[in-house]
């Protein structure tokens, strides 16, 4: 007997996604550090999918992700995938509102509570980078790294504890003296995926036996 | 000191990412009268070289790799004034930028370092660049190649429409087109009808000797 649905995900979307399915859903959230490593992430997510027998399908809350997703197999059940390139989309709703975002200030770093609770920005940067390096190093790399920015954006999506979160983005912008924006999430991508309401051309339906190509990703 | 021994002492200050040695170590050198040619072909850019295995074999981070190409570029400041002024031997003018929207630029940097420590001379257009700028950048100085980074899945298709510009504005095949960056592969460099691809900056300064070689400069 199925089990029903497998959700297989990032933990930067991890609360988006308990607030949709619940905490006793069948979901997996994989460590945000591979976002560094495609071919890592790879291999993680695809280990995932075998673990999970027994399902109707697996839905991931991926996008292409540098090419991690490029030769994903489904395995006993179908896999669906949306298609972005990465997960900033299924934060603000739609690819057309990230194009937009983009469009409207092409130096933006985009945070959402998830990014600031396990991956990465220019103040865990530094601090990381003056433990090695020390300071001035440490600063030299933050202005040759981070030199093309010119805003972080908050993506809010709501959450009672955002405050919190909102404050910190601040101390990043802060910290690389760029303005900070917030941004108003949307869940209603991730609400589709997760409803299994594919009625547009938003996903990648892989067959058991099937593998993502990047070419599927192409708009 | 002999000569040798400087050259090493500038490949170590780049490995080490030693701001300071990079510098003073290129004063002495000039100092003691070697070819500003020579402290970037045989000391920095060796030193980069050297850089460039260690990120490879997982001895280095990439933060690592920024640090010393950040050393070598402190000295070139110094160096490359000398080589403009005596219009020395270059092997070539390359463009380079990151394509529209996308604005990682570490790899693209690496290249850039590595390519003046060879001997190019490399014209940064820097981050989000549009084709425009690339094709009027490659006019301007009648470059003989050009090299575009992408990064991103969702920005590399515009390396197709740099290469569909350089076709229109009759630049190619004299002008050489080459891209690189973590999002494109070898075969999309073949799709689009580009001249090379290279999967790191040491391949990427081999092609580009390959064409001005080719080509007998
Ligand atoms: C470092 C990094 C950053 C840094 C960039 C700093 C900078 N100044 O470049 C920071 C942290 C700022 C950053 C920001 C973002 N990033 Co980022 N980033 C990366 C990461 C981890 C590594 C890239 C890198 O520098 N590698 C090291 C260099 C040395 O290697 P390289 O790039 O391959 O370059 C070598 C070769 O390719 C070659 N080469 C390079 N250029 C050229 C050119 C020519 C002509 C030739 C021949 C060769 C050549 O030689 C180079 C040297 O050896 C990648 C993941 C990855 N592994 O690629 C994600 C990645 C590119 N980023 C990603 C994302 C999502 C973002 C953000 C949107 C995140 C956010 N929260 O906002 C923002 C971008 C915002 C925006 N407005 O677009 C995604 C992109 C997904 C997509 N859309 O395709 C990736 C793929 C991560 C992932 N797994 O999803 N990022």
């Amino acid at each position: 007997m199925a089990k029903g649905i497998k959700v297989i995900a990032c933990q930067v979307m991890e609360k988006e996604i308990i607030s949709i399915v619940g905490r006793e859903s069948n979901a997996t959230f994989v460590q945000y550090e591979y976002h560094d490593k495609p071919e890592l992430l790879h291999n993680r997510i695809q280990e995932a999918i075998e673990c999970s027998t027994d399902y109707q399908c697996i839905i991931l809350g991926f996008g292409l992700c540098g090419g991690a997703i490029d030769g994903i197999l489904a395995m006993t059940c179908p896999v669906i995938i949306p298609k972005i390139d990465d997960c900033i989309p299924l934060l603000l709703g739609s690819r057309e509102r990230y194009e937009q975002e983009k469009k409207i200030e092409s130096g933006t770093y985009f945070l959402n509570q998830g990014w600031i609770e396990y991956g990465n920005d220019a103040l865990k940067d530094f601090y990381k980078w003056r433990e090695m390096y020390g300071e001035r190093k440490a600063l030299w790399l933050i202005n040759e790294i981070y030199k093309a920015y010119t805003r972080v954006a908050f993506i809010n999506s709501g959450f009672e504890d955002k405050n919190r979160y909102l404050c910190y983005a601040g101390e990043v912008a802060n910290f690389l003296n760029v303005k900070l924006d917030v941004l108003s999430g949307n869940l209603g991508f991730i609400r589709q995926l997760l409803n299994l309401e594919w009625d547009n051309d938003n996903y990648i339906k892989l067959e058991p036996g099937q593998k993502a190509e990047r070419c599927m990703f192409r708009p | 000191m002999k000569k040798d021994e400087v050259l090493l002492n500038l490949q170590n200050a780049v490995v080490l990412a030693n701001f300071e040695d990079a510098l003073s170590w290129t004063g002495y050198g000039l100092k003691e009268g070697i070819p500003p040619f020579e402290l970037i072909t045989e000391g920095l850019s060796k030193g980069m070289i050297n850089v460039g295995k260690k990120y490879e074999d997982g001895d280095y981070y990439v933060t690592d790799m920024i640090l010393s190409s950040g050393a070598m570029n402190e000295a070139l400041t110094i160096l490359l004034p000398f080589l403009k002024k005596r219009k020395s031997k270059y092997l070539g003018k390359v463009v380079l930028g990151s394509v529209t929207d996308d604005i990682h630029d570490i790899g693209k940097n690496i290249v850039a370092t590595m390519l003046i420590g060879v001997g190019f001379d490399v014209y940064d257009l820097g981050v989000n660049v549009s084709k425009e700028e690339f094709i009027n950048k490659a006019i301007e100085v009648q470059a003989d190649i050009v090299g575009a980074s992408a990064f991103m899945s969702s920005t590399y298709l515009y390396q197709l429409d740099i290469k569909k510009a350089l076709d229109e504005a009759g630049l190619t095949p004299k002008v050489k087109y080459i891209i690189g960056g973590g999002a494109v592969y070898r075969q999309w460099a073949r799709e689009i009808g580009a001249d090379g691809f290279a999967n790191d900056a040491l391949e990427a300064v081999n092609l580009c000797k390959s064409f001005v070689s080719a080509k007998g400069v």
